[in-house]
């Protein structure tokens, strides 16, 4: 044994260059599978701590008003499900995710900050929020939204009683254990459950987990197994060329009684003591690009467009022991492998005198005419044979080549139609969706009236973030004022006396007003409205939009032209309606629960509910008043003109009866009859100036409770998001493409430095016969030239290969289309493909002067002695 | 006629304690048309002598000059033109293209001085070493003995200045080391052709002109052997055989 590690040591320090060119290889490949492990879990430890900080860092999460019962805490604590539960009522909670540092962490003050953050509720709501046993705080908690967690400002008041738990990962269903639980006690009705669904699946708790991560994993699997091909390639090329070159001495070696299996060992030993070198090197290079990669990512602002300023903080870059380690490990069963199987090979039914003889080249035969020879004369030729000398060679470098050009072709082609697309929906946004700013926020004045609207608008350009901040239309409370918004919410006599005197009996009865700016207006009608926007301005009248054409007009309680309707306020339920809803809503769900049970199955309580909406309100014609229904009134007749009547069928129309009243905002805004109202709502349209400007008007927004902010209305947001997925789509792209390119030109440095040294002495044999530096020079450029051309012209063959089967894929599935859209053209990939062959030359024609270049320096003499 | 003129050629490898001295202050003439045997154990210094003359290395110092003129004055790319046209290396181990037939081989140098060799002459060459038949074979389809012959043909066919020889026989059994001497003394005799051959065997060494002993990188011995007397007729005849 001593004497083969002797023997590869000796061979690692006599043959510098391929040693170099080996550790090199062993260097990238462990390089390349340390920086895909990293990228890989820091991508999931940050994903893990954004869910923990914008959700919370709990498994599930219980709240209460009232203390739970300790019989139920000892059960879950004793659960083989349960890893961890804890109460916390004071402001500090400390979480092993954050260790060293406390997490300040309620569910009931992150409802309570969700509420105050999104406006959900006015400030009265929210401080009722803090008496728990009032009915509106219960409501209000039971609403949809109420299971948004956030991590909550410092010093808000804890108002629920929590307690917070941690799943174990071993079991299929750990959830359903908690829910169990609390359903067997007969507290499901008091104790609401939160669950962390995206912390249980990155946590791999349950059968959710297990198999979301399992495809997880399965992706990346795909992903390494790839690159662990192609970089198993490189390797193996690396001692392919190192040990041909012994040959002979491998010959002399069996020729003195050493034995295959002691050759095989000399070649694995060499390996090892190689790898020593290269894995350790590969691993910081790998940590290295792997830094570089999410330094750039930060960079890019995708995360900030992705997770929000605050998701900056998110992201962990995670260098951890385990992909360290599997990195290494799999390079160095790289090295063992390709050692072993080059050693194999090696020995593989040859005599030693075989081997011995193998300083010349076992040619049995060549291809006397070529192209090149044609086209280059005799160096052309001599090239041509010499690039064909080996053909398993010649064709792994050319394949390797055309796979890596093809696949840099394919991603960069899917990144071009990605992109594509994307840009088309960026320009197309406003024109898709109909929407020419950048976001709508609405936003509150304290009184009505075109100055309140005004005042507004011009607070917000004084703030200096807006290119242009105007009021886009108003609604102005009007719409609020007249909306119905659930009909069945309509006591019946209400509703039966409305219908009786206010309404067209044929079209159910109901009046919805729109109030629209001169634009809105038009495109409302299509461009052709009956009367025009100015000339309803004037007659301060509307245009009755009836769905229908309306029946003979005696039948109608329209006279003159003239339709009686009320306005009324948004009024909440009355506490006894309220109190009804609740009721009805609760014996709902238990009735639900008990209907589960009964199936078996397991019943999850709905976090969303009751609903409750605001009420329609008619008017009394003969008493001259507002009809009295549930909740205040605080309204007054109005008689609307009709200076139209126009069919337009309508959602509204068809499944509630709505009839609508179209009017313009300056009739709107004229009308006295609306003084008494407390307050208006706008819509502002809003441009900003740039990031920074959005940022920090976002900001600006969100701490003025006027205004509010709807993440649906954040076209700007929206738009860079799209911008920055198809930079990081780019951008994922081009570090594929540079790893691709990283193995391609590796391999093909091996392949033709490897291939000019092992000709060393046959090219100074050449020159000892009077070939000049030059001609070397021609040849050695013209065997560049064929290989790069091999590999080109197969990748052309491929790639067109791969267009031709996505064409007809398109079109096989029926959307002949798509191909445009994406642009599936044969010509697309020419030009990557024609830089690719332009890079690959240029790494050629270094892979093979550099040494030619150190050969040409040396004595002839020296050469000639070859490795001997 | 002087062809061949070498003035106190030293060569050192290595510095220091690893100082080799290869050749130390070697100087001596070849005239046109005769056959040189230079002799010595391995590690005299024989072969970088061959080298240094064939322009394929350098001298630490001295000079070489080839019909007057000094060889290493020349400018790389001019070195490489004048081993391509005025010496005939044969080397023991052969050399030959490996993707080159015996043919291509032996015209290599002419194709790269960018003449197109005539077919009359190629075929009288490869009459002349036996190698007709064999003309469209690679290397590794020739035995030694044909091998070695195509080296020489190759060294032969740009009717060099000067055949330099290193150890053309050394690694060919009797009957072809035989023939292959044979052939070379018939090329000295019928193209007058200066040749300066290395080798280990006395025997071979008789049947050049002359012997030079070299041992330590010093001329030991420079004698003329029984062939001296005709090397100048035999010039005469190679160079008429020539034109």
């Amino acid at each position: 044994m001593r004497f083969e590690g002797t023997l590869a040591r000796r061979y690692i320090f006599s043959q510098k260059r391929h040693s170099l060119l080996t550790v090199c290889s062993i260097t990238i490949a462990v390089a390349m599978m340390a920086m895909i492990f990293i990228l890989v879990q820091t991508m999931f430890a940050s994903e893990r701590t954004h869910i923990i900080n914008t959700e919370m860092p709990f498994h599930t999460v219980l709240l209460s008003e009232k203390v739970i019962p300790e019989s139920l805490l000892d059960e879950l604590r004793a659960s083989p499900a349960i890893a961890d539960c804890g109460y916390f009522e004071p402001d500090q909670y400390y979480t092993p995710e954050k260790p060293g540092r406390y997490v300040e962490y309620s569910p009931m003050k992150s409802v309570y900050n969700y509420y105050l953050a999104y406006k959900k509720y006015s400030e009265e709501e929210l401080a009722a929020l803090s008496d728990p046993g009032s009915a509106e705080s219960r409501e209000l908690r039971m609403q949809s939204g109420s299971s948004v967690i956030r991590v909550p400002e410092k010093g808000a008041k804890p108002v629920y009683i929590n307690y917070a738990f941690r799943l174990k990962e071993g079991m299929m269903e750990p959830y359903s254990v908690v829910t169990d639980a609390i359903n067997n006690a007969g507290l499901s009705g008091e104790i609401h459950q939160l669950r962390n669904d995206e912390l249980i699946i990155f946590d791999y708790i349950g059968m959710d987990g297990k198999f979301s991560m399992a495809m997880m994993f399965t992706l990346v699997f795909v992903l390494v197994v790839l690159f662990a091909m192609a970089l198993r390639m490189v390797i193996d090329t690396a001692f392919e060329i190192s040990s041909r070159e012994r040959e002979r001495q491998f010959g002399v070696l069996q020729s003195i009684g050493a034995t295959k299996k002691q050759i095989v060992r000399i070649i694995t030993r060499e390996g090892l003591q190689l790898s020593v070198i290269g894995v350790p090197l590969g691993l910081c290079l790998g940590i290295g690009f792997a830094y570089l990669t999410y330094r750039v990512v930060l960079s890019t602002k995708v995360i900030y467009w992705t997770w929000g300023e605050h998701g900056m903080d998110d992201v962990i870059f995670k260098v951890g022991a385990g992909g360290l380690i599997t990195a290494a490990i799999t390079g160095l069963g790289w090295v063992l492998l390709s050692a072993y199987g080059t050693g194999l090979r090696m020995v593989k039914k040859k005599a030693p005198i075989e081997a011995v003889r193998a300083s010349q080249s076992k040619i049995r035969k060549v291809k006397k005419h070529s192209v090149f020879g044609l086209l280059f004369g005799w160096v052309g030729a001599l090239a041509a044979r010499n690039v064909r000398r080996s053909k398993k060679r010649y064709v792994v470098t050319i394949l390797s080549l055309a796979v890596s050009v093809t696949l840099v072709a394919t991603v960069s082609y899917a990144a071009d139609s990605y992109r594509r697309i994307a840009t088309a929906a960026v320009s197309e946004f406003g024109a898709v969706t109909g929407v020419e700013c950048q976001m709508m926020i609405e936003g509150y004045a304290d009184s009505i009236g075109k100055d309140a609207g005004k005042q507004l608008e011009k607070e917000l350009s004084d703030t200096g973030y807006f290119k242009s901040a105007r009021v886009l239309y108003g609604v102005y409370g009007g719409e609020k004022l007249s909306r119905v918004d659930n009909p069945e919410d309509i006591p019946e006599a209400a509703k039966a006396q409305a219908d009786e005197n206010y309404s067209l009996p044929e079209m159910g009865g109901m009046y919805y007003f729109i109030y629209l700016n001169e634009e809105d207006y038009n495109n409302y009608f299509d461009g052709e409205p009956q009367i025009s926007y100015q000339e309803l301005t004037q007659s301060r009248r509307y245009v009755l939009i009836t769905g229908k054409q309306l029946p003979a007009p005696e039948t109608l309680p329209i006279h003159d032209n003239r339709l009686t309707v009320a306005l009324s306020a948004i009024v909440p339920l009355s506490d006894e309606r309220r109190a009804e809803k609740v009721a009805e809503w609760e014996a709902q769900q238990e009735e639900k629960r008990k209907a589960a049970e009964a199936e078996g199955e397991e019943y999850e309580p709905e976090a969303d509910g009751p609903h409750f909406f605001t009420s329609f309100v008619g008017w009394d014609a003969e008493k001259k008043q507002p009809i009295e229904a549930d909740g205040e009134i605080v309204n007054k007749a109005f008689t609307a003109e009709i200076a139209g009547q126009q069919s337009k069928k309508s959602t509204l129309f068809t499944e509630y009866g709505i009839t609508f009243l179209v009017s313009t905002v300056d009739v709107y805004m004229e009308n006295e009859m609306l003084t008494s109202l407390q307050h208006a709502e706008y819509t502002f349209a809003l441009d900003f100036k740039d990031d920074d400007s959005y940022s920090a008007a976002l900001e600006w927004i969100k701490t003025h409770p006027r205004y509010q902010y709807e993440e649906h209305e954040d076209y700007y947001s929206m738009v860079r998001q799209i911008e920055t997925g198809t930079a990081a789509v780019d951008l994922t792209i081009r570090v594929l493409s540079l790893l691709i390119s990283m193995i391609a030109a590796v391999s093909m440095i091996n392949v033709i430095s490897t291939g000019i040294l092992n000709r060393r002495s046959e090219l100074a044999g050449m020159q000892s016969v009077g070939m000049t530096r030059r001609q070397q020079l021609g040849l050695v450029l013209c065997e560049c030239v064929q290989f790069v051309i091999g590999g080109i012209v197969l990748a052309l063959v491929f790639t067109m290969g791969a267009v031709f089967a996505m064409r007809k894929l398109v079109n096989a599935v029926g959307l002949p289309e798509l191909a445009d859209q994406l642009g599936l053209t044969y010509t697309k990939p020419l030009p990557v493909i024609g830089i690719a062959a332009v890079c690959a030359f240029a790494v050629a024609v270094i892979a093979a002067l550099l040494p030619l270049g150190r050969m040409q320096r040396e004595p002839i003499v020296e050469s000639l002695r070859g490795f001997d | 006629m002087e062809l061949l003129k070498m003035e106190h050629l030293t060569k050192i490898y290595g510095k220091g304690e690893n100082e080799v001295r290869a050749l130390d202050d070697v100087s001596f003439t070849v005239p046109k048309g005769q056959m040189l045997a230079i002799i010595g154990p391995s590690g005299s210094g024989k072969s970088t002598l061959l080298h240094i003359i064939g322009a394929v290395d350098r001298p630490t110092s001295g000079k070489v000059y080839l019909n007057g003129e000094d060889v290493f004055a020349r400018k790389d790319e001019q070195l490489a033109i004048f081993r391509r046209r005025e010496v005939g290396l044969i080397y023991q181990f052969y050399n030959l293209i490996p993707v080159l037939t015996a043919e291509e081989n032996m015209t290599l140098p002419m194709i790269m001085d960018g003449k197109k060799p005539e077919k009359a002459a190629v075929d009288k060459m490869l009459d002349q070493m036996g190698l007709l038949q064999r003309r469209n074979h690679l290397p590794s389809q020739l035995s030694g003995g044909q091998q070695q012959r195509v080296s020489i043909a190759r060294a032969l066919f740009n009717m060099p200045s000067v055949i330099l020889a290193d150890e053309p026989t050394g690694n060919l059994d009797s009957k072809n080391s035989r023939e292959i001497m044979e052939l070379l003394r018939q090329l000295n005799h019928d193209f007058g052709q200066t040749m300066l051959i290395i080798t280990h065997d006395e025997n071979i060494a008789l049947l050049c002109d002359r012997v030079i002993a070299i041992e330590d990188g010093r001329i030991l011995r420079d004698e003329l052997t029984g062939r001296a007397s005709r090397t100048e007729e035999q010039a005469e005849e190679g160079e008429d055989n020539a034109v």
